[in-house]
């Protein structure tokens, strides 16, 4: 029998989370310990692993959505089952969980997936983007109950109104040790807290459920296999011969091993290379910024971000994604065109990437991207972004001209169809009227996905770029 | 003759076997069933069902006994001891056909006959069961063999004088004089009824008291009930011989501690004295499975090999509601839904003589052992106004609780109706009700239940009715 999936505790003191990205698709089976979903909480990307066997019947949450604790993320059963009756209880249960900040679950059965609407937010990943992630050990499912049992799945501790469902005794221990309840993961049926997840608790350092440690706190017992391999391995083990040392990977390094693997594997990848002249562009920015004098400084970084949005919007087959379970007339595949244009910014970060986000990036003034670019760089640095700062790009900007890179091809970031790698500002011997000159020259590198754009879509996109920043007075208009 | 590959094969219908049984086909398994005798297994056909059915009689036969104590002429009251029999075996019959009829209602084949694990083909291979001339193929077998009644070395059983449980309930006529050999919960029902008939009973038991895994203060009490009863009982006695003298029996016992041997005889002697589980015939050697003292070896999620499950008597659980909660998680295990762990420390027990017990959870001597910090409270049937009222004093119900956490660490109850209310104890320790929520619990009045709340308020020492 269908049963709801609540959003679980991903992190002990989560009290929501953002719907990130979906990693199975309606109607992939799923096993216990597949990842199916990644869950942006307050404190980095988590994973969110089924507890369960079956079929995802349907997901009640578009990704970039925000869910409270508990409330329904999915339906997970068998292959054909009816789950329109757990879709109208889920919606029942979602608004008892409180509002959402977008809309409700779909009561349609059709995948969200194929109706080419612009999503509102999708969840970068690439290198750019990975993100402070880590995984918590066997992420308890608050609200999956026991499948076949259907009274179990609506016990999830927080699945009813925000009521703590704890044994009598837990509770009372939870008073005597001093800890919070509303941080304790239950493993007791139907993901009621009991004795054991209140010491656990206690021994974990208080108001922190072993079955949801804090990622500072984790490592030393990891509890799902899956994790064990990477878990028990040793710090810094050095081979007998002194040869190689095995540093720990981070959570987010990981991320990226994982994420940049699949997106250079996954998606067939060509590239696009232009160089242009530069001088138009530097002459703007000085001029842009003497203007703006004490109130700011406009980067090169932002006028490419500003045209790179620009030029969406001249291209738009190139502000797009492939969709590969998207059914259109009984058929697999489709083009999803995004109707918003949102730049993502590759922002480098201690051990890692982070990728947020201008939304609009097209509607936006240079002087505002530029005073935005800055704070969310800032706010990267510190890990301090919020969900929705960092998902729902559209396409990616990666520069490292700052770092004396001429040029270099960057891995796309599904399910974004186009990524551009700046390269630095070079002083070039260049032809003007039949005479050699010196001249400043930049190049750009496309990376292509090839599903959705053929060499000469991405050639004509690149050509709108460059025909922007060459006149970076248009940028302005 | 091979067949389509089952899901599972379960071996032996017992309440472990037919409640798997049911549950995998209940979760889309295509399932069969072995079974070489009776659909039900023991439990149903020779254990727990006739018994009470047995018991029942006997309880009858007491309250026509007292029925002037209660304003009640009754007269001419005796057994009919082919009735009883007879009685006991027909209720066996229609339990055992209700399982047949669970079986065809939810598809599930019953194959009779004695079933064999054949070596397998591969690792990936389903497993072959042979069963008579048929082979089965099966990806899973759940092993629920149960267990059979052993004896001690030196004692024969020969079916007729010198019995086991199986025998003892279906004798040709009732023994005027029965030996009991061990003194759990077997001999003590069977000594109970037979009391009832007006049977002289004589309990030997090597350890120094009845129901030896009770709480001692159970033990006590049983001990004083049987004292006014007239059953004899030998504790702390070792039979050192048991033999056959034409229609009789001559036992020796000895005291364990030493001193003067007692010679005793009987018509019957009942050896009760614990099973042995059933696993010769079934071809384990060739699947690497390992045995304890007998029992199947299995891990925590009662796996005992690839594809391999066993459950039950035959792993060492000896309670049928322990095998049929161990039918259902493997099930479920085999299934691939949620399964819920069972919590062995929340396993009551019941044993139906009369007084009747019935506990949960550690005893005080146990706790105690454990350095566990307890508050003890009893609450005697003789204050219990439904109790007075029913004529049913004797008893009480004595619950431990953890001093500081308020968990229940224990309960033992000895009395009227304490096998059904032992329920609220079992679902207070496998959910955690502290004695606080217990207390504050309203419990019917007036009710056997209300019992457990006023032990419970011993314990914390402001019991109101006492």
């Amino acid at each position: 029998m269908a049963q709801i999936i609540g959003l679980p505790k991903l992190s002990p003191t989560m009290e929501e989370g953002v719907l990130v990205r979906w990693t199975k698709h309606e109607g992939d089976k799923v096993s216990p310990g597949d990842l199916i979903a990644e869950v942006e909480t307050d404190k980095a990307n988590m994973d969110f692993n089924i507890e369960d066997e079956g079929v995802l019947l349907k997901f009640l949450v578009k990704e970039g959505e925000t869910v409270k604790l508990g409330a329904p993320v999915a339906i997970i059963g068998k292959a054909g089952e009816d789950v329109s009756a757990l879709v109208q209880q889920a919606a029942q249960r979602a608004s008892d969980s409180g509002p959402r900040t977008s809309a409700g679950p779909e009561t349609s059965t059709s995948a969200p997936a194929a109706k080419a609407q612009p999503r509102e937010a999708t969840k970068p990943e690439m290198e750019q983007r990975a993100k402070p992630t880590t995984k918590p050990p066997a992420p308890a499912s608050s609200a999956t109950g026991p499948a076949e049992r259907p009274q179990a799945a609506d016990l999830g501790p927080q699945a009813h109104s925000g009521k703590l469902l704890a044994s009598p005794l837990a509770k009372s221990l939870a008073i005597e040790l001093g800890i919070d309840l509303r941080h304790v993961t239950g493993s007791g049926p139907g993901g009621r807290i009991v004795e054991r997840d209140v010491r656990g608790a206690a021994e974990a350092g208080g108001g922190n459920g072993h079955a949801a440690p804090q990622p500072e706190a984790r490592s030393p017992k990891p509890e799902a296999p899956a994790q064990t391999a990477i878990a028990v391995r040793r710090p810094q083990a050095a081979d007998s011969d002194g040869d190689y040392t095995d540093v720990p990977a981070s959570a987010m390094r990981k991320r990226i091993a994982q994420r940049l693997t699949e997106a250079k594997r996954d998606v067939p990848h060509f590239y696009l290379m232009r160089t242009f002249d530069a001088a138009p562009m530097l002459g703007f920015r000085e001029r842009l910024n003497t203007l703006l004098g004490d109130r700011g400084k406009v980067s090169v970084n932002d006028l490419i971000v500003k045209a790179v949005a620009l030029a969406l919007r001249r291209v738009p087959e190139a502000n797009a994604a492939w969709e590969p379970k998207a059914i259109i007339d009984g058929s697999e595949g489709a083009i999803r065109v995004f109707h918003r244009v949102h730049v993502g910014i590759a922002v480098a970060i201690e051990d890692g990437l982070v990728t947020p986000v201008v939304r609009d990036a097209d509607q936006k003034g240079i002087g505002a991207i530029a005073a935005e670019v800055r704070d969310l760089a800032d706010r990267a640095k510190h890990r301090q972004l919020k969900g929705h700062e960092i998902t729902g790009s559209t396409f990616t900007v990666s520069n490292l001209g700052m770092f004396g890179i001429e040029r270099f091809t960057a891995i796309l970031n599904p399910p974004e169809a186009g990524i551009l790698a700046i390269g630095t500002v070079v002083d070039a011997p260049v032809v003007v009227n039949n005479q050699l000159a010196i001249g400043k020259r930049m190049t750009v590198t496309m990376s292509c996905d090839h599903r959705v754009i053929d060499g000469a879509l991405g050639a004509r996109w690149l050509a709108a770029f460059v025909d922007l920043i060459e006149h970076p007075e248009s940028l302005a208009l | 003759m091979s067949d389509a590959p089952l899901d599972v094969v379960v071996i032996g219908s017992g309440p472990g076997g037919y409640v798997a049984a049911i549950r995998c086909a209940q979760l889309g398994l295509k399932t069969a069933c072995v079974e070489r005798a009776e659909l039900g297994g023991i439990c149903l056909n020779w254990g727990c069902i006739p018994t009470k059915a047995l018991l029942k009689s006997a309880e009858i036969l007491d309250h026509a006994r007292r029925a002037k104590e209660f304003g009640v002429i009754v007269e001419g009251v005796r057994p009919d001891f082919a009735a009883i029999i007879k009685r006991s075996r027909e209720i066996a019959d229609k339990i055992s056909k209700g399982v047949g009829f669970l079986f065809r209602k939810n598809k599930i084949e019953h194959i009779a006959g004695t079933a064999k694990l054949l070596p397998r083909a591969g690792a990936w291979q389903p497993h072959k069961i042979q069963v008579g001339d048929r082979v089965v193929e099966a990806k899973h077998v759940i092993l629920a063999t149960g267990a059979r009644a052993k004896s001690l070395p030196g004692i024969e059983l020969d079916g007729e004088r010198i019995v086991e449980y199986r025998r003892a309930m279906t004798l040709p006529q009732q023994p005027r004089t029965l030996a009991v050999l061990g003194a759990g919960a077997i001999g003590v029902e069977f000594a109970s009824f037979y009391r009832s008939l007006g049977t002289e009973i004589t309990i030997v038991e090597f350890l120094p008291r009845l129901v030896p895994n009770e709480d001692a203060e159970i033990s006590l009490e049983l001990q004083k009930a049987f004292d006014k009863r007239g059953i004899k009982t030998l504790v702390g006695h070792k039979l050192a011989s048991a033999r056959r003298d034409g229609d009789r029996v001559k036992l020796v016992a000895e005291p364990a501690a030493g001193g003067a041997k007692v010679e005793l005889e009987a018509d019957v002697l009942l050896v009760a004295v614990g099973v042995a589980p059933n696993t010769e015939t079934l071809g384990l050697e060739a699947h690497g499975i390992q045995l304890d003292r007998g029992f199947i070896k299995t891990d925590a999620e009662n796996r005992c090999g690839d594809g391999l499950w066993a459950i039950g008597d035959v792993i060492g659980r000896g309670l049928a509601h322990v095998a049929s909660a161990e039918g259902v998680f493997v099930a479920e295990k085999i299934a691939g839904v949620h399964a819920e762990p069972l919590q062995y420390d929340a396993i009551p027990a019941c044993t139906y003589c009369h007084p009747e017990i019935a506990s949960i959870g550690l005893t005080e001597a146990t706790a105690k052992a454990q350095n566990l910090p307890i508050k003890v409270g009893r609450f005697p049937w003789r204050t219990l106004a439904r109790a007075v009222g029913s004529g049913e004093t004797t008893g009480f119900v004595k619950v431990i609780w953890h001093a500081e956490t308020g968990a229940l660490v224990g309960a033992h109850l000895i009395g009227p109706a304490v096998t059904d209310i032992i329920a609220e104890l079992s679902l207070a320790k496998s959910t955690e009700v502290n004695a606080e929520s217990l207390m504050s619990t309203i419990h019917a009045h007036p009710t056997f239940a209300e019992a457990i709340r006023g032990a419970t308020e011993d314990a914390y020492g402001h019991a109101i009715d006492l």
